[in-house]
């Protein structure tokens, strides 16, 4: 049992990382916050969508499989993460916690 | 009865599947997504291609009904919990009977619709969504597809998503002849809709970050009789079953999709066609 937690764990882990490189974003700040509700690719768009009209945002993306959303902020940019938890609830869904 | 009332029977039994047919048509299919309300300020474009048919042979004379549908909806998240949506379709319908056939092609009615996002929960294990719909249909087609009727359309969506499976089903019931005088004084009957979809997504793709999803449904209808000065018309009126498989492939910003509706079961009254195998290539961008 311990063995297949493990094993979940990693795989939404790995798919995180696979989902968004953010490696290309060195440099920037990059948050994470846990979201609940997306359950398709065509959602995680919405929600890519409504959370870069903040200008303060260079670039996101949603992992719809792993419950994620992933900010990267302008340089030198900083915002409140209520603004991020209002457009996950403009998009219907559910922000948990912020990971990162 | 005598041949030539039998006769007239069977082209006055055509005639009414014409003008009916088009109305009667949508019997649901790739209902999915339908409880959970787009983000605010979510354009989505949908447009379809239906193929669909109906045929019967009495008295020895063959007769088939041909038809292309081309719904386009636009839909708009005007808020969180409300979504607007107008459907303008495209008809082309052929009709054949002993040896002669004719056609037609032309838009039919406007269709505008809200849908409200009534409740919705969201954890990590499972996605839930109710949305009830109301819509009216407008009489803006041209002459050859204007049902001249004021239509109120009422439904019920509701969806449950839970991992990677994702069930919907939704019940819509159509109020036909609200206002107007109807086809010829033709008012056609109420109709009943119940649609229940089951899907089971595989992420594929670079990254994983597409789905591609195969989709079972089961489609019922029910249309009442039509009438004509307070009098039900006698072939007119009919119900049925359909077990629909079907493909979706969804992307962060399109949906592609395919349902082939099978008739398992159904019950047309007076002479009218059977309906046979209907076909639904779909397409969703979302901007």
């Amino acid at each position: 049992m311990a063995l297949l937690l493990i094993t979940g764990c990693a795989s939404n882990n790995t798919v995180s990382e696979k989902v968004f490189d953010t490696s290309i974003y060195a440099g920037s700040e990059i948050r994470v916050y846990e979201v609940f509700g997306m359950d398709c690719p065509a959602c995680a768009g919405g929600l890519s969508k409504l959370v870069e009209k903040n200008a303060a945002v260079k670039k996101s993306d949603a992992d719809w499989k792993g419950n994620k959303l992933i900010v990267v902020l302008e340089p030198g940019q900083s915002f409140d993460d209520d603004s991020i938890y209002s457009a996950v609830k403009d998009a219907s869904f559910t922000a948990g916690k912020r990971i990162k | 009865m005598s041949r030539i009332n039998r006769t007239t029977s069977l082209i006055c039994g055509l005639l009414l599947s014409a003008f009916l047919l088009p109305i009667a048509a949508e019997a649901g299919g790739i209902s999915f997504d339908a409880g959970l309300t787009p983000p605010l300020d979510r354009w989505i474009v949908r447009t379809q291609a239906r193929y669909m048919s109906r045929s019967g042979e009495s008295m020895g004379m063959s007769r088939k009904m041909t038809m292309y549908m081309f719904p386009v909806v636009v839909a708009y998240g005007l808020r969180p919990d409300l979504t607007i949506m107008v459907k303008q379709p495209l008809i082309s319908s052929k009709m054949e009977m002993g040896g002669t056939s004719s056609t037609d092609t032309g838009s039919g009615d406007l269709f505008i619709m809200a849908k409200y996002r009534a409740y919705r929960i969201n954890t990590a294990s499972y996605t839930l969504g109710i949305a009830p719909t109301l819509g009216i249909e407008i009489p803006t087609g041209p002459p050859s597809h204007n049902s001249r009727s004021w239509d109120i359309n009422s439904g019920l969506f509701c969806s449950w998503r839970s991992g990677l499976w994702a069930s919907d089903a939704n019940i819509a019931y159509k109020w036909n002849g609200v206002a107007g005088d109807g086809v010829g004084g033709v008012m056609p009957g109420d109709e009943l809709a119940m649609n229940i979809a089951l899907a089971r997504q595989f992420s594929v793709g670079r990254r994983g970050r597409n789905s591609i999803a195969p989709v079972l449904e089961l489609n019922y209808f029910d249309s009442q009789a039509a009438s004509h000065d307070g009098h039900d018309l006698p072939h007119s009126g009919e119900s049925g079953l359909n077990l629909s498989p079907g493909l979706k492939f969804t992307t962060s910003s399109m949906v592609l999709e395919l349902l082939v509706q099978n008739p398992i079961s159904q019950s047309q009254n007076g002479t009218q066609l059977e309906r046979d195998t209907t076909v639904i290539l779909g397409s969703r961008f979302l901007f």
